[in-house]
């Protein structure tokens, strides 16, 4: 009964280190989570910025190949090269037998 | 036991007793320093004073707690998520708007604003006279601005990218950078009024942009944003802004440009007020041009007046003048009221009635049949038959039409004037016969020519392309085809024939159009009406197998004023360039075996006029074609035919598509005519010759012609048939126009040569 007693002090013992010793684990693992949190989230953010920005970038790109590419535009060029519009009777067209 | 030894034990206990409880208090004495033998306990006084001590800031640090935790919890709670956490306003992207063809006409592209907190700024002297050089402002002024006591001014916003750079390179504290977007229209003023623009928060002020705002804005929201203790922030909620949705409409950039350039040049030309083209797809409904001028260029909207971003073609309700003709005609002719033979006495060019005076703008017209007063354009013709249709069912038309309603397509658009149906006086019957009296947007008569060239069935005219619901309205039959083809007939002979709208031919391709000139309603000026007209066209082509309907108005012009003279030439050219670009004008073609390069095998005109089966004795269709395509047509028919003038397609032909090859047993003359010059020429010696023939039946029976009734002669209801029972003279002797006798010879082959 004696025995008993000291043998169950010590399982107690060993069971309030064992829990004081999972619960550090749990909190440097806690620590270590919000951690890699916020380092991802500073990533997510960062890309999403560039991602963002690259995407803009593409928008004013495109604007300018648009305000490039429009009849205006091309109209004046093909003036320059002494082309226009087809009259009546200056259209061939080619088709497939 | 000893006693001896008793004792001695007893003895040591009793001194082991005292000793041990020198330094003890008695259960039985009182708690407190108290003298014990006349000594103070200080050991006991000052264990009792740490504990009192320890017990006070217990209780203290307890009571703190609770006051921190539960009376001031709340409160920090909500400091201490302001210090942590920000909020960001994330903008939603504004919708692109496209054509058609997937080309862009609006896109949102993001930009920077700066803002200052002037609060955090130091030295606002500095901060002004560093940045008012980037950013192109007055520093004295932009200094003030940031001496204000505020946390948060725009000092300059949607910069480019080059100058944010520099603010940023600057450095400034209290200057920060933020997003926005910004409206751009890469192809600049095309189609500018109809598109409209944005403000500066991204709402739309005008055109489509306004029309639409709701579909195009998204929803912008406000993103919590975590920050640590360096300020950087990341977000903890990933959702974003609601992005406005896409717009589709159904413009042709390509058809825009044509019809802007060509009205550009006419405006110019005319020193009109502005002008305006508008094209639909027949079938569809579709619009494919919505174009103005002077133009605007919706990037640079704040350099603009009001009145040039105005949409004159749906906000100005004006008279249209005799562009309105053809449904008066349509409805007479739906009605059963007159046919296209009925005669009307056209009063020789003035006729004084209800007081006032009717004019054909000096021409002296006398009788002419009911066919004939469209191709003429005469305004007695029409107010007579305008009377003869009536106020109720001319207005019945009109409403059906569309007229005195907005069409719906989605912009600010003016209903225009058609008055109740109680207004309609006599006066009033009359002129809105020749198109006045009422008023109409430039889209109005759009869906009306577009519901005559679609066979009488109006379909309501679209502007987008995905609004759902709106592609499967159902359309609705207002003229029967038959009328429909009649007036269009009519509307040919305007164009093809000796009408006002001659100018608006189109070498291989039928025309059917209808010219407009119209008063402009003044105050001040003669009987409510001044000096300043409104030039307009309406046309369908090609006239055989409609496919766009073309709207051209001139508001205003100076040097030439008639529609024929000056919105004729418009249409003509927009109408070629367009067919040319889908690909419908008459050209050559050149078979090729499988992608081989071409031989001119075959020829044939454009897909319009598109090549019906032979029949074996039976006049084939050949008007459009090559004369090579004709040629062998009528070979597989049965005849060959005679070649009149230089030409590549065929203008007319004889005998009419359909019609016998043989008469009585004999073959009858087979002609094709290659241009209008060669079939003119033989019109007029088909003339010479009826009148000559006349001047020797006259000779030979010696007996004067009956004197033509001309007070009575407004015939409604009665045929030229019945007209010819009733007289001894056909109506076109009455007219005295030898020319439409000898144009009937030449169809009939009798005198053509």
């Amino acid at each position: 009964m004696k025995k008993n007693g000291t043998l169950g002090a010590g399982g107690w013992m060993l069971g309030l280190v064992l829990s004081l010793l999972f619960s550090m684990v749990l909190g440097v693992a806690l620590i270590w989570l919000s951690i890699d949190r916020n380092d991802t989230a500073y990533s997510i953010h960062k890309l999403q910025k560039r991602v963002e920005e690259a995407r803009s970038h593409v928008n004013k790109l495109e604007v300018e190949r648009d305000s490039l590419l429009s009849p205006y535009e091309l109209g004046k060029k093909a003036e320059e090269l002494g082309m226009g519009m087809a009259d009546p009777g200056q259209v061939r067209r080619l088709e497939k037998q | 036991m000893r006693p001896g030894s008793s004792l001695s034990t007893r003895t040591a206990r009793g001194s082991s007793s005292r000793r041990l409880h020198a330094n003890q208090r008695r259960p039985s004495e009182p708690r407190g320093g108290r003298k014990t033998g006349g000594r103070l306990d200080w050991q006991t006084l000052r264990f009792q004073i740490a504990a009192g001590l320890f017990a006070v800031i217990w209780v203290v640090l307890w009571g703190r707690a609770f006051y921190v935790q539960l009376v001031m919890g709340p409160e920090l709670a909500e400091q201490a998520m302001r210090q942590h956490t920000y909020t960001e306003l994330v903008e939603a992207r504004r919708g692109t708007i496209y054509d058609r063809n997937d080309q862009v006409l609006a896109r949102s592209v993001q930009v920077r604003s700066v803002y200052a907190n002037p609060r955090e700024i130091r030295d606002p002297v500095h901060t002004a006279l560093t940045l008012a050089p980037i950013l192109g402002l007055d520093a004295a002024s932009l200094q003030k601005q940031l001496e204000k006591d505020r946390s948060f001014i725009w000092v300059s916003r949607k910069i480019d990218d080059a100058t944010a750079s520099a603010v940023r390179r600057a450095a400034l504290p209290g200057i920060g950078l933020s997003r926005e977007y910004e409206r751009v229209y890469p192809f600049k003023h095309l189609a500018g009024q109809l598109l409209g623009f944005v403000g500066l928060d991204n709402v739309g002020l005008e055109g489509v942009e306004r029309s639409f705002n709701e579909l195009l804005a998204g929803t912008s929201r406000k993103n919590v944003v975590q920050r640590d203790g360096t300020g950087r922030g990341f977000y903890t909620d990933s959702a974003s802004a609601a992005q406005g949705k896409d717009l589709h409409l159904t413009l042709d950039v390509q058809i825009q440009f044509i019809a802007e350039e060509v009205i550009a040049e006419a405006v110019r030309e005319a020193e009109a007020k502005w002008g305006g083209v508008l094209i639909s797809d027949v079938e569809s409904g579709e619009i494919l041009a919505w174009a103005q001028y002077p133009f605007f260029n919706p990037n640079t909207f704040r350099l603009s007046t009001p009145a040039e971003y105005r949409n004159h073609l749906a906000a100005d309700a004006l008279e249209p003048g005799s562009t309105l003709k053809p449904f008066l005609m349509a409805a007479a002719l739906e009605e059963k009221i007159v046919t296209p033979d009925t005669v009307f006495y056209c009063e020789n060019g003035t006729w004084r009635t209800n007081k006032i005076v009717i004019g054909d703008d000096g021409r002296a017209y006398k009788d002419l049949p009911v066919s004939k007063l469209l191709t003429y354009s005469s305004n007695i013709g029409m107010a007579k038959l305008a009377l003869e249709v009536g106020a109720q069912t001319y207005r019945t038309y009109l409403t059906r039409l569309g007229f005195g309603q907005r069409t719906g397509i989605g912009v600010g658009e003016s209903r225009g004037i058609l008055h109740p149906l109680q207004d309609w006086r006599e006066v009033n019957l009359m002129s809105a016969g020749f198109g006045q009296s009422l008023s109409v947007t430039g889209i109005q008569m759009l869906q009306a020519w577009t519901t005559l060239a679609n066979g009488g069935l109006f379909r309501p005219l679209r502007l987008v392309r995905d609004e759902s619901g709106r592609e499967h309205q159902a359309s609705q039959r207002v003229f029967s085809a038959r009328t429909a083809n009649e007036v269009m007939r009519m509307l040919i002979d305007v164009v093809d024939g000796d009408g006002t709208g001659t100018r608006a031919r189109i070498p291989g391709i039928r025309v059917a159009g209808k010219t407009g000139t119209a008063q402009k309603a003044d105050p001040h000026g003669k009987n409510g009406y001044g000096e300043k007209r409104l030039a307009s066209f309406g046309g369908i082509v090609p006239a055989d197998n409609p496919r766009y309907v073309i709207w051209v108005m001139l508001d205003e012009p100076t040097t030439v004023t008639y529609g024929g003279k000056l919105a004729a030439p418009v249409f003509q050219k927009v109408a070629s360039r367009v067919l040319a670009y889908g690909g419908y004008l008459p050209g050559v073609v050149f078979a090729t075996a499988d992608g081989a390069p071409g031989t001119a095998s075959s020829s044939r005109p454009a897909r319009a006029a598109k090549p019906s089966k032979v029949k074996a004795g039976a006049s084939p269709d050949v008007t459009g074609m090559s004369l090579r395509r004709a040629m062998e047509r009528f070979a597989l028919a049965g005849a060959v035919p005679e070649v009149r003038g230089d030409g590549l397609t065929v203008f007319r032909q004889q005998p009419a598509p359909g019609e016998a090859l043989e008469k009585d047993g004999s073959p009858r003359p087979c002609i094709v005519w290659m241009s209008r010059e060669a079939y003119e020429e033989d019109i007029r010696k088909a003339e010479q010759q009826a009148a000559a023939q006349a001047v020797e039946t006259a000779q030979a029976a010696a007996v004067p012609a009956p004197r033509q009734e001309k007070a009575s002669s407004v015939q409604p209801g009665k045929t030229e048939a019945e007209k010819k029972d009733s007289s001894t003279g056909s109506p076109r002797q009455k007219t005295g126009t030898g020319r439409q006798s000898a144009q009937a010879a030449a169809r009939t082959g009798t005198s053509a040569r």
